[in-house]
């Protein structure tokens, strides 16, 4: 499932982020979409952040939303060096972001399969301790995620 | 409230629509352990209401479709891409142009189109 979802365009090696807003923008600004689209998108993921933060904890953020403007299922992924304040549960910087966006209409059920995967990998992650931030290329962050992706 | 202000309002309600629906899912919290507070969704969903009611206001026929066809669809409001619907895929008729001067709706499956091209 997220073999099909990563894609090395849209992994960011070094966030300049430091604050929530600012993390979401910079992920948002991967998908190279026009600026009234991206309000859109930026207006839905914090509208699901208001309802209980997706920063899972030990440094993992899942934000995620259905929106008009996408016309397929799409992830982004982010690594920050430095941590980002996402208001996480457990209060810990955000180095490892994953950004989940799908259409509105998603009959074949992929959007929650996807978000279930993203969960598991992301426990598989937190499981070995830290964080791997230091990547020389996006294909070494496709790698280190898929090897935790035990389906 | 201008036809562009009602259709940005309306795409806005529907993700609040889509976002209430995806936090009451139960298999949402169990495929993906997120939390959300029960608090802040009733929050949302008076919020929700307060928009609902705007919009009522500003155009009831048009809202009144939305709601129809959300229970019909899922969703009331859809974008264009390349001259298609994407609700029911069918192609729009040459005839039908983007306006700001009236609200669109397919013709074939009737939901209120919007373009972000």
């Amino acid at each position: 499932m997220l073999k099909e979802l990563l894609r090395e365009d849209r992994i960011i090696l070094d966030m300049k982020a430091e604050t929530k807003e600012e993390a979401l923008k910079e992920l948002i600004d991967v998908l190279d979409l026009p600026d009234d689209k991206k309000e859109i998108l930026f207006k839905s993921l914090m509208q699901r952040e208001i309802l209980g933060s997706t920063g899972i904890g030990k440094g993992i953020a899942i934000p995620h939303s259905r929106s008009i403007v996408v016309d397929n299922i799409t992830l982004v992924v982010g690594i920050s060096k430095k941590g980002v304040d996402f208001e996480a549960l457990d209060g810990k910087p955000v180095h490892l972001f994953f950004m989940l966006i799908a259409t509105p209409n998603d009959p074949s059920m992929k959007y929650l399969s996807a978000l279930g995967s993203i969960a598991r990998v992301s426990r598989s992650i937190v499981g070995e301790g830290e964080i791997k931030t230091d990547f020389s290329s996006p294909k070494e962050v496709v790698d280190y995620i898929l090897s935790h992706d035990h389906e | 409230m201008s036809n562009k202000e009602f259709l940005k309002k309306l795409y806005f309600l529907q993700d609040l629509d889509l976002l209430i629906q995806q936090v009451e899912d139960p298999q949402y919290t169990e495929k993906t352990g997120l939390q959300v507070s029960p608090d802040k969704v009733e929050e949302l969903k008076r919020k929700r209401k307060e928009i609902a009611q705007e919009l009522r206001k500003a155009n009831p026929m048009m809202y009144q479709r939305y709601e129809m066809l959300r229970r019909k669809y899922g969703r009331g409001i859809t974008r264009v891409v390349n001259r298609m619907c994407t609700n029911c895929f069918a192609a729009l008729p040459a005839s039908i142009i983007p306006t700001d001067e009236k609200i669109i709706t397919c013709p074939n499956c009737s939901i209120i189109l919007i373009w972000l091209e």
